[in-house]
């Protein structure tokens, strides 16, 4: 380690560093965003809390308390090294849709205070970026192009979408172009822990950065922006406390609301008939143009989502192998065999189903559904302070994460819209694992991992935590990037918006500082 | 789901199935004829019980108490109208009559719920005449 590669462990205490733009959190957000500053002539400082590599310690730092439903345990989802969560991320890359960003009036608070051709310009950067080819989300002409076989559905209620995969990792990637600017400083195991704000209360002064090696940074800069994930951006706002009682950026007590993930769980299989080809397409990934990966997934379409006044659907199919630990689970826990074979041979044809007898039927062609819904805002889902500290002294965050009723009736509504489309193409039978009369428990729902809307954006501040350029209302020098912004989430994994987000933000810095200077 | 439900729900559909393997094997060859398409129904559903065991479920909110007689009105009704030659049908006929009410039931919503399954209320239909 050496040059613009500083442990911040080994600084003396309350080392005073002074920048242009200084970036906490070296994820997805905050590399893109120094990447797009590199050798432009403004100093830039990066704060990452962990080292170049995994560490359990200072994972543990990153510890959640859990208080609401439950969530998936550990630290996994928000790796705390260099590079970020994109360290072992699936490369999953796909835009929200256009709709997304539309006001829904079913869904409460949910409208972006931006349109999709506001972020258009960005995506079609982003794929440069991800290096995902082109920005081609046609899955008809991917398929087409690609000699690739989608369900053919008889009606335009659910469809085929289609992902682009890459599975960058961040760190690696822009490592050497960072290290190598000469006006990056790379400051690694420096925790950001809290903001010191002008007596004025509307500027940050200062970023107080705290390491195991119980010393400070102080970084100093013109321009801040929070890029520490969807978790610890909120935390490090509520965390700072010391001028502001209820926290920086937080008079309407909105910080670390609206907390929103991708609701994913196993939600039924589907028996196809036979001389229905396998639907490989979707169920493994395939080349695309250029050789990049892309697989298909399932979608309810917009239309019928706003038809039914449902949030977004998306389901991923996977293969269910009869020896696999899934299908035993459903086949020894959940139905008979026998039954499995009698639905088989009624999707087969429901009034020729005797050929064979079950005993002597192969085994059906099954494919599992797994669904990444997306959860609506919910004002009561929220971060907020856990009296217990990690060991830098730092307060842990705390989850209380909720669902509301339309998260699970959309999903009810889904299963049969997919179970009439396929039942009507003559492409198989449908069975959900969904429990209609479990109130709102969802048994089997998890997140995916993906923590979004804790400062969303909104045009006043009495809506949300950041204005439509990513900074905090009523504080003239903070910004924010990554899914916390997210008003609503759709179904569309947020990485892409993530970096998309982040190149609109990086033109705006640059016009500020343009401004400034 | 209990094993015994498990069971039951398997005897409706292989009651079925017998009950359809003996209706190919009977109908094979057979010429059209003036048969209407209530009673081609009904010929090919007298040829199930004999082999059908049965069925506890309720389908599609369907009165499990209904009589056989208007079940059958039921299902040729919704089948019929699909049914090239619904004066005269042959056997292949009243089969694709059926297949295409089972399409227009998932166009139309008209679906239940079976054991988690989303079938069709024409399928719910003959599996609740399958043990008449």
């Amino acid at each position: 380690m050496g040059g613009n590669i500083i442990d911040a462990r080994q600084l003396p205490s309350d080392t005073v560093v002074e920048c242009d733009l200084c970036i906490v959190g070296a994820g997805a957000a905050g590399i893109t965003l120094a990447n797009e500053f590199a050798n432009l002539g403004l100093k830039i400082c990066l704060l990452e809390s962990g080292g170049l590599n995994f560490d359990q310690q200072v994972q543990s730092q990153g510890d959640l308390e859990s208080v609401g439903r439950p969530y998936p345990p550990g630290s996994g989802s928000r790796l705390r090294y260099f590079g970020g969560t994109t360290n072992h991320w699936g490369g999953h890359c796909v835009p929200l849709d256009p709709t997304d960003f539309e006001a829904r009036p079913w869904i409460s608070d949910a409208t972006w205070p931006i349109r999709y051709d506001d972020v258009l310009p960005y995506y079609k950067k982003a794929v440069d970026l991800l290096q995902i080819g082109e920005f081609n989300y046609d899955a008809d002409e991917i398929a087409k192009q690609a000699a690739l076989k989608l369900i053919p559905f008889k009606d335009d209620h659910v469809q085929s979408v289609v992902s682009r995969y890459n599975r960058m990792r961040f760190g690696l990637q822009f490592y050497d172009d960072l290290a190598n600017a000469e006006n990056v400083r790379i400051f690694l195991h420096a925790s950001a822990s809290t903001l010191l704000l002008h007596d004025n209360r509307t500027a940050v002064v200062e970023i107080v950065a705290k390491t195991s090696s119980q010393s400070t940074l102080r970084l100093r800069a013109k321009h801040f922006v929070l890029a520490a994930g969807g978790i610890e951006n909120p935390l490090l706002l509520l965390a700072s406390k010391s001028q502001m009682p209820n926290g920086v950026g937080n008079d309407n007590d909105l910080v670390g609301r609206f907390f929103m993930d991708h609701l994913w769980y196993p939600s039924g299989v589907f028996l196809t008939p036979d001389g229905v080809p396998p639907y490989h397409a979707y169920v493994d990934h395939s080349h695309a143009a250029g050789g990049i990966d892309v697989r298909f997934h399932l979608a309810v379409s917009p239309q019928a989502t706003r038809e039914l006044r449902i949030p977004k659907f998306r389901a991923e199919i996977s293969r269910v192998a009869l020896v696999n630990h899934e299908a035993h689970r459903v086949l020894h826990k959940k139905w008979s065999r026998e039954v499995l074979h009698a639905i088989a041979d009624l999707v087969k044809h429901p009034l020729a189903v005797a050929d064979r007898a079950f005993d002597k039927n192969p085994a059906p062609l099954i494919y599992a559904l797994t669904n990444y819904v997306e959860q609506v805002p919910n004002f009561d889902s929220r971060i907020t302070l856990s009296p217990r500290t990690n060991s830098l002294g730092n307060p842990l965050p705390r989850l209380d994460w909720r669902l509301s009723a339309i998260d699970k009736e959309g999903i009810i509504k889904s299963h049969g819209l997919i179970g009439r489309a396929l039942g009507r193409a003559g492409l198989g039978r449908f069975r959900s694992e969904m429990k209609e009369d479990d109130g709102l428990l969802l048994d089997g729902v998890t997140g995916g991992c993906h923590h979004m809307g804790t400062t969303r954006m909104s045009d006043s501040p009495r809506d949300g935590v950041v204005d439509s350029n990513s900074k905090i209302h009523g504080i003239e020098n903070l910004y924010v990037a990554g899914s916390s912004v997210f008003p609503s989430v759709g179904w569309a994994n947020p990485t892409m918006t993530i970096v998309a987000l982040t190149l609109r933000l990086a033109d705006h810095l640059r016009s500020r500082f343009a401004k400034e200077t | 789901m209990t094993l015994a439900t498990s069971t039951s729900r398997r005897a409706v559909l292989v009651s079925i199935a017998a009950m359809l393997a003996d209706y190919r094997i009977a109908s094979a060859g057979r010429a059209p004829s003036a048969v209407s398409f209530e009673g081609r129904l009904e010929e090919l559903l007298a040829l199930g019980p004999k082999s059908a065991t049965i069925c506890q479920a309720e389908f599609c909110g369907v009165d499990p108490k209904s009589d056989a007689g208007s079940l059958l009105a039921e299902l040729a009704g919704r089948a019929r109208q699909f049914c090239k030659q619904p004066s005269h049908p042959r056997p292949g006929d009243v089969v694709d009559a059926i297949n295409d009410a089972i399409e227009a039931d998932f166009l139309d919503g008209h679906t239940c719920t079976v054991d988690g399954w989303l079938l069709s209320r024409t399928e719910a239909l003959i599996c609740l005449l399958a043990k008449r």
